[in-house]
């Protein structure tokens, strides 16, 4: 795909999401699968993957190691991301919403 | 109780490890191919094996760290090999959720065999057309050659089934995405 704002994946969403506010991975995990009612489930090894790939695109930083437990959060430059995902979102949402309503067969 | 396994297939050792949890046998150590279990009621774990990058240390520690964090206990470690393990209570479990991870997981691990496999074939066939080149056959090379091409035969089946897994996976990621 050639778009400036590639679609995120459901899991990179949700846990850029989570890291509005300062987490560690098992926070992030946590608060998606309640955010979700239980339907996203991350395993830990992807998280930690997402996390690493994040760190180095800059969409999130890693706050002062305070002991154990390295705490995440999301940049300027994440945020923009998150901003551009919902737009895309929205447009599918609405372009989706407006075309099965017209239809009406699946009422 | 110890048992015996090769691991060729990583995915079907660790398939092995979960039907002997559900029978009460739960993984306690492993080096390479020997499995020691210990007895317990059945079915209270759930078992995930990873492979860790073989030159990744700094990661490496990190990544045990948070998977402790998660709660997720590591069982026993064998090289870059590991197998973990979490409650059955508490839920299903996965360490890798996305089809990405899995599909590159596979790939490594389909990179590997096939290089076994090639290795194995071609020392093996230019060695057994030596070993009857000579007025004497070559007991030793010639043994030797035939646990080449016995290498190729046992490894053969589970490449297959890697790369039919990928294959699989690959075509869910045409339409679906995690």
């Amino acid at each position: 795909m050639t778009q400036e704002h590639p679609p995120l994946t459901e899991g990179v969403y949700y846990i850029l999401l989570a890291l509005f506010e300062a987490r560690h991975g098992y926070g992030i995990m946590q608060f998606v699968e309640e955010m979700s009612n239980g339907r996203v489930r991350l395993g830990a090894g992807t998280i930690y993957g997402a996390i690493k790939t994040l760190l180095e695109r800059g969409w999130i930083e890693a706050l002062d190691d305070d002991g154990r437990k390295k705490e995440y959060i999301i940049t300027a430059s994440g945020k923009k991301v998150m901003e551009y995902e919902i737009l895309r979102l929205r447009e599918l949402f609405d372009n989706g919403i407006r075309i099965t309503q017209e239809d009406g067969t699946n009422a | 109780m110890h048992k015996y396994r090769l691991v060729v297939n990583p995915y079907d050792i660790e398939k092995w490890v979960n039907e002997m949890a559900s029978q009460g046998w739960y993984l306690q150590k492993f080096t390479w191919i020997r499995f020691t279990f210990e007895r317990g009621e059945p079915g209270n774990y759930i078992y995930r094996h990873d492979e860790l990058e073989r030159f990744g240390a700094s990661y490496e520690d990190e990544y045990l760290e948070f998977l402790k964090s998660s709660g997720i206990e590591q069982v026993d470690r064998s090289g870059n090999f590991v197998f973990f393990r979490k409650p059955a209570y508490e839920g299903p479990f996965e360490l890798y959720t996305d089809k990405k991870t899995k599909i590159s997981n596979l790939s490594k691990k389909v990179t590997v065999l096939f290089w076994v496999i090639l290795l194995n074939l071609m020392v093996g066939i230019i060695g057994l057309s030596g070993d009857f080149s000579e007025y004497e056959v070559d007991w030793f090379g010639l043994s030797l050659n035939i646990a080449n091409l016995l290498v190729v035969l046992v490894f053969s089946i589970p490449l297959f089934k890697l790369i039919r897994l990928r294959k699989h996976l690959k075509r869910d990621l045409d339409v679906f995405t995690d």
